[in-house]
């Protein structure tokens, strides 16, 4: 599938008067491609928001390119739009659901013939029917997140620019917003989706580049991350003889109410471990990862050691 | 579409399994070299997606001129036609025609013979109109641009199909037609209270021509700072005792300041519309003030096109 986003060594450097520059971003090359759902994932001050300022064309790059659809990016956005969700929802205060709606979806160029049937549309996919008349300043971070992702669905756009789409919904909102999002996908569709929540990422994106101090320091493809190359941290929840731990994972360290951290190496030496331990009476109640492999990625690739 | 209805069809998984196999082998840990896939046109996204509804954005701008309108109306023009009507209440309360005509008579240049009393009204109006249409202009066009950076509102606005420039010179043609509209409308309500005839083609004229100049100069005040309607009418009342420097002063520094004039809204020039038989050539004055605003507009179209749009 063809490229829809290209980054061609882009690089962000802020000048500040009286002091040393603050590179934000440094040679970032990555590509989007059309059916695609990338994610972004870095830990905060690593560059996402830049990231996402320079696609929007919103921040012009101090060297290298950015191109959608082989087009300047503020070029193409003002031909034909993107659907734009940023981690700050900023509507006018005044503004109510509807009213708010309406507006976004006549500047996205929705046909007017259209335009109450896709409000009332998006209002019900994002259970905002109840507040269709209450004003912006009135809405609680979620329901204003949700108006914030309405707005981004109004029309068919190509491009999703969604940063931090999360970012103060409830635990259930969280999981219909993955719903959502796996509607959205198109063959023609390339979806960005910038968030810290790592375990989100790896539910939702295809492949995942992660940012670090404004550098893309991996790629990776979601589903074909190699876990197990290396020590692997897993979370053992005992349930009786959890003295017994250290006899075979000497360097188990207790996480409180009954977990307990243990590394090993591979799959094999994991379950022999374990073996070991039910040989000793040791009674355990679970066993799993103690960090998705993407966060193992993650924190490979940003230098940090969990726990 | 989107399948919103919970009861319509869910998206073609089959045709996304296609699409997404194609992907796997395209995508790599590595990123792609620059260049490494075909350019592509609109065309042929168009010929290749038949899931998505690339149907072309229907004139954004336009549509959405009825809500900028509507925001005019409701946050400024109310508000602006509340203090014309005071004004008028204050000057029918206040308007006495023989003392005006002798307040008139001895005002310094106001010659020895009686003005006449119809003179004296029409002068009067003419005064208030144009201290209505400069509060109004500055009303108007303050926060034109600075309001919907400050707030954050840019965000959402321009990842749709729109411009910078055009929507804020749309914003801003809103304005002028607001700034005149309201003029007229406060000048013909004055002249039904008084049962008069009022100059309502001049008070319409010195509307535009300081929408023009002090318009223009809120404007380029708005693309870069806050407060641009109150710094506007500073500069535009400044140029009085900076005329007064000029002309008046025998310190050079003082002199040289009031030169400094040139560079703001050029008031002292509109003379001619009000009274072209003293003042002298009206279209001249019009071309000054709308050459000032032109000049303002263009320096903050530059601004626009300079500055990123979060800051």
């Amino acid at each position: 599938m063809p490229s829809l986003i290209e980054f061609r060594g882009v690089g962000k450097r802020y000048q500040r008067p009286f002091a040393s520059d603050v590179v934000a971003l440094e040679d970032v090359s990555f590509d989007v491609h059309a059916g695609e759902v990338l994610g972004i994932a870095g830990p905060n001050g690593a560059g996402k928001s830049t990231l996402i300022s320079i696609l929007l064309g919103y921040v012009p790059p101090s060297r290298g390119e950015v191109r959608i659809a082989n087009r300047p990016v503020r070029e193409y956005i003002e031909r034909h739009g993107v659907g734009y969700l940023s981690e700050l929802v900023e509507v006018d205060p005044r503004w109510t659901v509807t009213e708010a709606l309406r507006r976004y979806g006549t500047l996205a160029g929705v046909p007017s013939v259209r335009l109450e049937m896709r409000t009332r549309e998006v209002m019900a996919r994002l259970g905002l029917e109840e507040f269709h008349d209450r004003p912006f300043r009135k809405l609680s971070k979620g329901n204003k997140q949700r108006l914030g992702l309405a707005q981004a669905l109004l029309r068919e756009e190509r491009v999703l620019i969604l940063d931090e789409p999360t970012h103060g919904l409830d635990p259930l909102w969280m999981i219909r917003f993955r719903g959502i999002l796996a509607e959205l996908r198109r063959p023609g569709r390339a979806i960005l989706v910038a968030s810290h929540n790592l375990e989100e990422l790896e539910r939702l994106c295809d492949r995942v580049a992660i940012l670090d101090r404004g550098r893309v320091t991996r790629v990776v493809q979601v589903g074909e991350m190699l876990p197990h190359t290396h020590e692997t941290l897993y979370r053992l929840t005992v349930a009786r003889g959890a003295d017994r731990l250290t006899e075979v994972f000497a360097e188990a360290t207790d996480l409180g109410r009954g977990d307990w951290a243990v590394s090993a190496p591979t799959l094999e030496a994991l379950n022999h471990g374990i073996a070991a331990l039910i040989e000793r009476g040791v009674l355990l109640a679970g066993v799993a990862p103690a960090q998705s492999a993407l966060e193992q990625v993650f924190h490979d690739a940003i230098g940090e050691v969990l726990l | 579409m989107i399948a919103f209805d919970g009861n319509a069809p869910a998206p073609d998984r089959a045709r996304t399994a296609r699409a997404l196999e194609g992907l796997t082998a395209a995508a790599g840990l590595v990123p792609q070299p620059a260049g490494a896939l075909p350019a592509l046109d609109d065309d042929d996204f168009l010929a290749t997606d038949e899931s998505l509804e690339l149907e072309p954005a229907e004139a954004p701008l336009r549509r959405y001129l009825r809500y900028q309108v509507q925001d005019f109306v409701k946050q400024r023009a109310v508000w602006l036609l509340a203090l014309g009507l005071m004004g008028i209440y204050f000057f029918w309360d206040n308007y006495d025609p023989a003392q005006m005509a002798e307040r008139m008579r001895s005002a310094p240049g106001g010659g020895t013979e009686r003005v006449p009393e119809a003179e004296s009204f029409r002068g009067i109006t003419l005064a208030l109109s144009s201290a209505f249409a400069l509060l109004a202009t500055v009303f108007s066009v303050h926060g034109v641009v600075s309001q919907e950076r400050e707030r954050g509102l840019q965000r959402f606005l321009f990842a749709k199909p729109v411009a910078r420039v055009p929507y804020y010179l749309q914003k801003l043609g809103v304005a002028f037609a607001g700034t005149l509209a309201l003029t007229l409308v406060v000048v013909l309500l004055g002249g039904l209270v008084f049962g008069r005839a009022v100059p309502v083609e001049q008070a319409l004229m010195l509307a535009t021509a300081l929408f023009a100049s002090v318009g223009g100069l809120a404007f380029l005040l708005s693309t870069l700072v806050r407060f641009e309607g109150g710094m506007a009418l500073i500069a535009t009342l400044a140029v009085i005792p900076l005329r007064e420097f000029s002309q008046e002063t025998d310190i050079p520094y003082l002199r040289w300041l009031g030169e400094l004039r040139v560079l703001l809204p050029p008031v002292e020039h509109l003379g001619p519309l009000v009274d072209p038989s003293i003042n002298g050539d009206p279209l001249r004055a019009m071309l000054y003030a709308f050459g000032y605003g032109a000049l303002c507009v263009a320096a903050g179209i530059a601004v626009l096109r300079r500055r990123s749009i979060l800051t």
